[in-house]
């Protein structure tokens, strides 16, 4: 028994052959091809255009195409069109200012609402799709963590995708500094355009590095260097109540060019007074 | 380079790369798709220099603009819609009508295509579908397709896009992309019909005399 007409056979055909169809309507079909010749001789014919269309074969692309397909963008961009720019800047989140790339912060905090504040600096970059580094000894990188968590970010995600790195604290500065620039290259390999980059110290059981307060010293100076040389904003977050006086006054102050403190942007007029002539903070064009 | 590992995700890294001042890695993100680029522009123009000459019009668009790309869509639609969309303007301004005319909307996918033979192709040995005059034939029957068939044709048979990016690609809706797509290929497949008693497989003077297109 033939359920359907040939002409619906035939509105349907190039579905059917895509198996963009209703299993009923296929089961109607099928069994009218098993009985109309003509609808089986359309189905196979189809068939046979689709294959044959479809093997890459068809159409040649003209010798050269390749080499010639890109003359129009050489010449603009030969011309000195302005290329895509890198960001200047970015904005903080912990106040509502804008800082340029290159820019070594240090915020101090003292409460937990103060501590949350600071991270509001990667939160940014989690919602804009920014690489982030997070550094600190494991109490308190958890407790960042632990915060962008109960915001609902997907960390865990993030770094295994590479967008966030995680460090930990290690004995020496020079070995420290090494591994955040090889966490900065990885990012811009991995077509970063800018990093956001995270740093606690104080709170917890041990709130300094091993070698204590020389070995912080050498880190922050060698972090403003770092700063110069990859699109990235560093921001230092000391826990006011746990970090010794004399690295408040020559790591806090003296090593860091912008300061947020109580709650506002500033730039630092006590950074590394007398000692590097080529100071402050450059933004990268 | 784009392999098949995880296209879209290294695609991704080029664009962030392009969006930060690095014009190099543009070329990379684009150098697999440039069959995909001709073919669409050549499935919308007559010729292969009109459809070189707006491909290279969209590689530069595509370039100028990447910053309006969203990632919810493939690179590769994105580029071949701007391919379209360039290839169109360039009919309509050569032809000085509207191509997609409003006429032509409604009349599309108005009443049944009747095929016009029943010749039976399941006899034709596959090596049959290797010969040349059978490919030429059908490159030549594609050529005379009316051209919003012939586009819907070249996208989802030609390059196999999915209906569903075809639909994005060319700015119409699946349902449309299915029915042209069915005129297409039933007027494709009667333009190719060898005939009841005809073979692709009896050579070139038989197969003139059966379909002397």
């Amino acid at each position: 028994m033939i359920e359907l007409k040939c002409e619906e056979v035939w509105r349907e055909i190039s579905n059917y052959v895509d198996g963009e169809i209703a299993p009923e309507r296929r089961r109607q079909m099928e069994a009218h091809f098993k009985v109309c010749r003509n609808c089986a001789a359309v189905l196979d014919g189809t068939r046979n255009v689709v294959q044959l269309s479809g093997d890459g074969k068809l159409f040649d692309v003209p010798k050269g195409f390749g080499q010639r397909l890109y003359a129009k963008l050489n010449a603009h961009l030969q011309t000195g069109a302005p290329a895509h720019a890198r960001p200047a800047d970015m904005p903080l989140g912990i106040t509502g200012d804008r800082v340029p790339l290159g820019s070594h912060l240090i915020y101090f905090w003292e409460s937990d609402d103060e501590f949350a504040s600071g991270v509001r600096f990667l939160e940014l970059g989690f919602s804009n799709g920014e690489h982030c580094v997070l550094f600190g000894h494991d109490e308190a990188n958890e407790r960042v963590l632990g915060l962008l968590r109960a915001k609902g970010y997907n960390v865990e995600g993030a770094i295994t995708s590479g967008m966030l790195i995680v460090l930990r604290r290690e004995s020496s500065a020079p070995v420290t500094l090494g591994k955040i620039e090889a966490a900065f290259a990885a990012a811009v390999r991995d077509g970063a355009q800018v990093i956001r980059y995270l740093g606690n110290l104080g709170m917890g059981t041990a709130p300094l590095p091993g070698k204590g307060a020389d070995e912080v010293l050498a880190l922050e100076a060698g972090a403003t260097a770092l700063a110069h040389r990859y699109p990235c904003v560093i921001v230092c977050m000391y826990d006011v109540n746990t970090v010794p006086g004399r690295l408040v006054l020559n790591g806090g102050f003296g090593k860091h060019p912008l300061a947020v403190c109580q709650g506002a942007l500033r730039e630092n007029p006590y950074y590394a007074l007398g000692r590097e002539p080529e100071i402050g903070h450059r933004s990268i064009q | 380079m784009a392999t098949q590992a995880q296209p879209q995700k290294i695609e991704a890294v080029l664009i962030r790369q392009v969006l930060g001042g690095d014009n190099s890695a543009f070329y990379d993100l684009v150098r697999p798709y440039e069959r995909a680029i001709f073919t669409a522009a050549r499935s919308i123009l007559e010729n292969d220099a009109d459809a070189e000459d707006v491909a290279q019009e969209a590689v530069l668009k595509a370039f100028v603009n990447l910053k309006n790309f969203r990632g919810d869509a493939k690179f590769s639609t994105w580029l071949v819609q701007i391919t379209i969309n360039e290839a169109r303007m360039k009919l309509r301004k050569d032809r000085r009508k509207l191509y997609d005319s409003i006429d032509e909307q409604q009349q599309d996918e108005q009443g049944d295509y009747i095929p016009r033979d029943f010749a039976d192709w399941r006899e034709i040995p596959s090596e049959a579908l290797q010969q040349r005059e059978l490919r030429d034939a059908l490159s030549k029957a594609i050529a005379g397709l009316d051209p919003k068939y012939r586009e819907v044709f070249v996208l989802r048979d030609v390059q196999n896009i999915c209906i569903a990016d075809t639909a994005k690609m060319l700015g119409i809706t699946e349902a449309s992309v299915k029915t042209r797509l069915l005129r297409a290929r039933l007027q494709l497949r009667d333009a190719l019909a060898p005939g009841i008693d005809g073979s692709w497989t009896t050579g070139r003077e038989e197969y003139q005399k059966v379909r002397p297109w």
